[in-house]
């Protein structure tokens, strides 16, 4: 990735309401920050306070009512479908609480998908979702159907699926909310050690306290608007005053994880890195 | 993309199943119905197809070989002086009518060729010989017509026109459209069934030399002739068809029931694929959701319906043929030339793209963003 590479993601003073007429009802209101790159941040607030809206909105799947959202140097507001969809495809990997995994594929076929739509030649792109799968240790499920997978392990082909394309933005809605905690953790630790070299900055929509450990910064949503607690202009640098409503067990583990030392990340990324 | 396409077809297999019995359903209507009418209709020229003729000569507003009229006999001389024919012979199709021994009667189809050259004769003899024509009285008939004619065995004598014949061979297959029995014998002894005058004649059937084209010398016949039409036997074949197709317009009822079957096939497959869509619907918001374009989903659900197509008129081609050697026979005989199967596969292609238009526009209103919020 280029030095020069733009902002990840900017957005200014954006709101979007849903409906029309007499029932519009505003779901974003005024919202406004940055995310750099390589940064990770988690959008937290209570149900129906329109975190899902806003992925949306940063995954270019909705477009905001007003305001200026530049996604990864894009205003969205001036892409049209065809650009937003390859926008995605190439430079965006998601992550679905249900997965959405396609049944009847293998869980290799699963991964290869995006490769598939990019036009990748169908050897190189098993050969990586191959390398990927590995990192994920799924290498022995490879060529199961994802019917038969456990929900831990289709997390973790869905990871693989939203990271083969090397993607520079990865959003996350509930990533974890079919996985118990400690697979949850799991998860998200598997993430974090499958962007560390690529940089990747990722966007997490969660419920989750358990995971916030993870954020390098946590922005909450109530009623449509980001509590100034969290605007961009305060944001820590490091992660205590963001896991300070998580348990303390797992501030240990957000500690232990910072800590955690580089080299086995490398070792687990060793395939990945081999495609170079 | 096509692995995609064609594992998550076979993923739903009931579905697929349904959809396939369509398809197979499309395939076997439309051409065992074809078979059956091309069947029945090629009857209406079958002396024209297999009679060895290369040229009709004829009355000049002939249009049915089974309904001639008569022209000179004499004029034959004039037939054989053109160039480029080879054998020009004159021939007798007339009614007349069998006297049975039961005391019955029973229409029938006279059939007169040269008895030198027995241009035009009976073929596909199960019993006696072509040529025992020449025998005295002789006559043959086919033994699918025996229960018409009371089950007479080779040597038994029937009464045709008043006059005696001998059944001397019999064939095996050949039935006209209508249902009257063909009965094939010399020229002078149909004239004689038909009383018809000596120096009258129905057609002149033509061979031709080798190399000679035939619509030239059709031309040249009606030249130095212009009393008569003179016709290639592709061309007379043709018009003996047309004649029962426009006068009784089967082709109406025979298509009407086919298109019937394709419009069941379709709304079957159609159906299917939609059920099939639906019922992934979020796989497919979330492939978007990812970047697949529209192109792409299109080509998903179109590998789709492609696939069933062809598995579905394999299957149904198969049964098509396995029906056709077990329920063609004379009476009712199953053809299936080429371009019906042919055009019956591409015409299913065409529909089972056609059904996979539906789910793909509901796949377009898709938004992508509902993979997010469910
Ligand atoms: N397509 C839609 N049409 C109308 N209203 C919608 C639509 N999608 C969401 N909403 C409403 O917008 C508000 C915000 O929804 P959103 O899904 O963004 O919330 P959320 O923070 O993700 O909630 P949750 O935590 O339950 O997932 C909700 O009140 C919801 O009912
Ligand atoms: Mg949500």
């Amino acid at each position: 990735m280029p030095h020069n590479a733009p902002t990840p993601i900017l957005v200014d003073a954006l709101s979007k309401a849903y409906g029309r007429g007499t029932t519009i009802t505003p779901v974003l209101r005024d919202i406004t920050f940055t995310v750099d790159r390589g940064e990770w941040v988690f959008l937290v607030g209570p149900s129906g306070s329109g975190k899902t809206t806003l992925l949306s909105i940063l995954g270019c799947v909705l477009s905001p009512d007003q305001g200026r959202v530049e996604v990864l140097g894009h205003d969205v507001r001036r892409l049209d479908p065809h650009a937003a969809s390859q926008l995605r495809l190439r430079h965006m990997g998601f992550i679905f609480q249900r997965f959405h995994l396609i049944r009847g594929l293998t869980a290799q076929e699963n991964v290869c998908v995006p490769l598939t739509l990019q036009g990748v030649p169908e050897a190189a792109a098993r050969r990586r979702a191959a390398e990927l799968l590995d990192a994920v240790a799924l290498a022995d499920h490879r060529n199961k159907n994802v019917r038969k997978l456990s929900v831990g392990q289709c997390q973790r082909v869905a990871l693989a699926r939203a990271l083969v394309t090397n993607p520079d933005l990865i959003l996350a809605d509930e990533p974890t909310a079919s996985l118990d905690g400690q697979h949850g953790h799991a998860a998200m630790q598997l993430l974090r050690d499958l962007t560390a070299r690529t940089g990747a900055t990722v966007i997490v929509v969660t419920h989750d306290p358990r995971i916030q450990s993870f954020a390098d910064r946590v922005l909450t949503l109530e009623n449509g608007c980001l509590c100034s607690g969290e605007q961009p202009a305060d944001r820590p640098d490091n992660d205590d005053s963001t896991a300070a409503d998580s348990t303390a067990a797992d501030s240990t583990l957000s500690e232990s994880n910072a800590a955690e030392p580089a080299t086995r990340r490398d070792s687990e990324l060793q395939p990945i890195l081999s495609l170079g | 993309m096509w692995t995609l396409a064609l594992k998550t077809l076979l993923e739903d297999r009931g579905k697929l199943l349904t959809a396939l019995v369509g398809v197979v359903f499309a395939v076997v209507l439309v051409n065992v119905q074809g078979g059956l009418f091309v069947g029945l209709i090629r009857k209406a020229s079958l002396l024209v197809d297999n009679g060895e003729a290369d040229v009709w000569v004829g009355h000049r507003h002939m249009h049915n070989v089974d309904f001639p009229r008569d022209i000179p006999r004499r004029w034959v001389h004039r037939v054989r002086a053109v160039p480029g024919v080879a054998q020009a012979e004159p021939y007798i199709i007339g009614h007349s009518v069998m006297t049975l021994p039961d005391g019955g009667f029973e229409p029938v189809l006279v059939v007169g060729s040269d008895p030198a050259s027995l241009l035009g004769n009976a073929w596909r003899i199960v019993e006696g010989r072509s040529d025992d024509i020449r025998k005295p009285d002789g006559v043959i008939i086919d033994v699918c017509d025996a229960d018409k004619i009371g089950h007479p065995q080779v040597g038994d004598l029937r009464e045709i026109g008043g006059q005696r014949a001998r059944i001397v061979a019999q064939s095996e297959g050949i039935l006209g459209f209508l249902v009257t029995p063909y009965v094939f014998t010399t020229l002078e002894r149909a004239a004689g069934y038909l009383q018809k005058p000596a120096d009258k004649c129905s057609y002149f059937v033509v061979t031709l030399v080798p190399g000679a084209n035939a619509a030239d010398v059709c031309r040249d016949i009606k030249q130095c002739l212009p009393e008569v039409e003179a016709c290639t036997r592709d061309e007379y074949a043709g018009w003996s068809i047309d004649y029962w197709l426009k006068r009784t317009g089967l082709g109406i009822s025979f298509g009407a029931a086919t298109l019937l079957g394709l419009a069941v096939g379709l709304v079957i497959v159609a159906q299917t694929l939609y059920a099939s869509v639906l019922d992934r619907i979020t796989e497919y918001a979330a492939l978007k959701a990812i970047g697949a374009t529209d192109r792409q989903i299109f080509t998903i659900l179109s590998s789709q319906a492609v696939a069933m197509a062809l598995v579905g008129s394999l299957v149904g081609l198969m049964v098509v043929f396995a029906s056709q050697s077990l329920m063609s026979n004379p009476r009712a005989p199953i053809v299936v030339p080429w371009w019906l199967s042919f055009g019956s596969v591409t015409l299913v292609l065409i529909i089972c793209l056609a059904a996979a238009a539906a789910p793909y526009l509901r796949i377009r209103r898709v938004d992508p963003a509902m993979v997010l919020q469910s």
